[in-house]
């Protein structure tokens, strides 16, 4: 079947395709549909690390067909991705730093200053920040996730999601208005 | 102080959200070498080589090519036969051509010299022009045995033989001590 034989198919269809008969043209069509969300996701996660992005998402389509007869299409398969996604970029951290992210660091990771003739934007802004604001900020505030959820997704406590998004945020209106330093909004 | 939605967020704020970008496409090597590590895994199989629905269409394109090959090899060894043809005929005509031109242009040659020996026969020696005679008897008679090796059959060649053999037999054993005497070049 050629490209244009999977474009009406639905997720579902596509998937029972790739499981009965491991159709290639199933698969690529599933791929095509979700990657660029996938990938601008983890890539933002990541801090703008492109190979590093690529390397989760190619590891989140090997999960994600390895488990494809286990999802039970409760959710979207585009919010299901994002999951195994955001579980793999996880697993790249611990792999990294040789321990799971410290969420209840009582003292603020340093921020590095942009050069004073660096205009930055919200995106630089969000990918200067340490991995467990940014995460949070991200799935809060661009993802949409409560606290529970991410709390539920990250092993942590909602009110530890909740103290990383309010310094994520005085974070981000710093270093893009460095005179606002010191100024708080109310955070969510 | 600006408004703060329920997420806490100033309006700019969350406009400024809503604008990043939600997709970006990786570079295509990506799909390339996810497909090919879901394929080492088994997830992916390959494609069937030959699918029945393909089948017509594949002997057909295989009967045209097979077509197309031997057409042209025939129309290729055609033109090579001839060219071979041609490079043989060079070799084998040109070195006889050249031959013929040789023997027109020497016979030429030698019926002037013979013109110019009667032109100068009154005031000679006579017994110079009785020499200049046998050799020129002597290259006729060479002449014509070279020409029955080429026509055994040649009437005219054969003839100036028998007269040449004949003549000499009349003439005693001097003569032909003489015409043996002549030399050639």
């Amino acid at each position: 079947m050629g490209r244009e034989a999977h474009s009406g198919v639905p997720d579902r269809g596509l998937a029972a395709a790739l499981l009965a008969r491991g159709d290639e043209g199933a698969f690529r069509e599933l791929y095509r549909r979700h990657t660029p969300r996938l990938f601008q996701f983890v890539l933002r996660l990541l801090g703008g690390v492109e190979v590093d992005a690529e390397d989760v998402v190619q590891e989140t389509w090997l999960r994600a067909t390895e488990h494809l007869d286990r999802f039970r299409w409760e959710s979207s398969l585009s919010t299901w991705l994002s999951g195994i996604g955001l579980n793999v970029c996880r697993d790249l951290w611990r792999k990294r730093n040789g321990r799971d992210l410290d969420w209840n660091a009582s003292v603020e990771p340093p921020i590095p200053a942009p050069r004073s003739d660096e205009r930055i934007d919200l995106e630089r802004a969000i990918a200067l920040l340490p991995v467990g604001y940014r995460t949070v900020l991200i799935l809060h505030d661009l993802e949409g996730y409560t606290h529970d959820e991410i709390g539920e997704r990250m092993g942590i406590a909602s009110g530890t999601s909740k103290s990383q998004l309010s310094c994520a945020r005085r974070a981000v209106r710093a270093t893009l208005n460095p005179e606002s330093r010191g100024m708080d909004g109310a955070d969510g | 102080m600006e408004p703060m939605d329920e997420n806490g967020l100033r309006r700019d704020e969350r406009e400024a959200f809503d604008a990043l970008p939600r997709e970006r496409m990786p570079s295509r090597m990506l799909e390339q070498r996810t497909v090919r590590a879901l394929k080492r895994r088994g997830i992916i199989r390959s494609r069937p080589v030959l699918s029945s629905a393909r089948l017509p269409w594949l002997a057909a394109g295989i009967a045209a090519a097979l077509a197309l090959f031997v057409s042209g090899l025939a129309v290729g060894q055609s033109m090579g036969v001839r060219q071979t043809a041609d490079a043989f005929a060079d070799v084998y005509t040109q070195p006889t051509a050249r031959a013929a031109a040789r023997v027109q242009s020497t016979g030429s040659e030698h019926r002037a010299a013979l013109a110019a020996l009667v032109a100068a026969a009154g005031s000679a020696d006579p017994q110079e022009v009785r020499q200049a005679r046998e050799v020129a008897l002597a290259a006729f008679w060479a002449a014509a045995n070279e020409i029955v090796r080429l026509a055994p059959d040649d009437p005219v060649a054969l003839r100036i033989l028998q007269e040449a053999e004949r003549s000499a037999g009349t003439r005693g054993a001097g003569a032909a001590q003489d015409t043996t005497n002549v030399v050639w070049f």
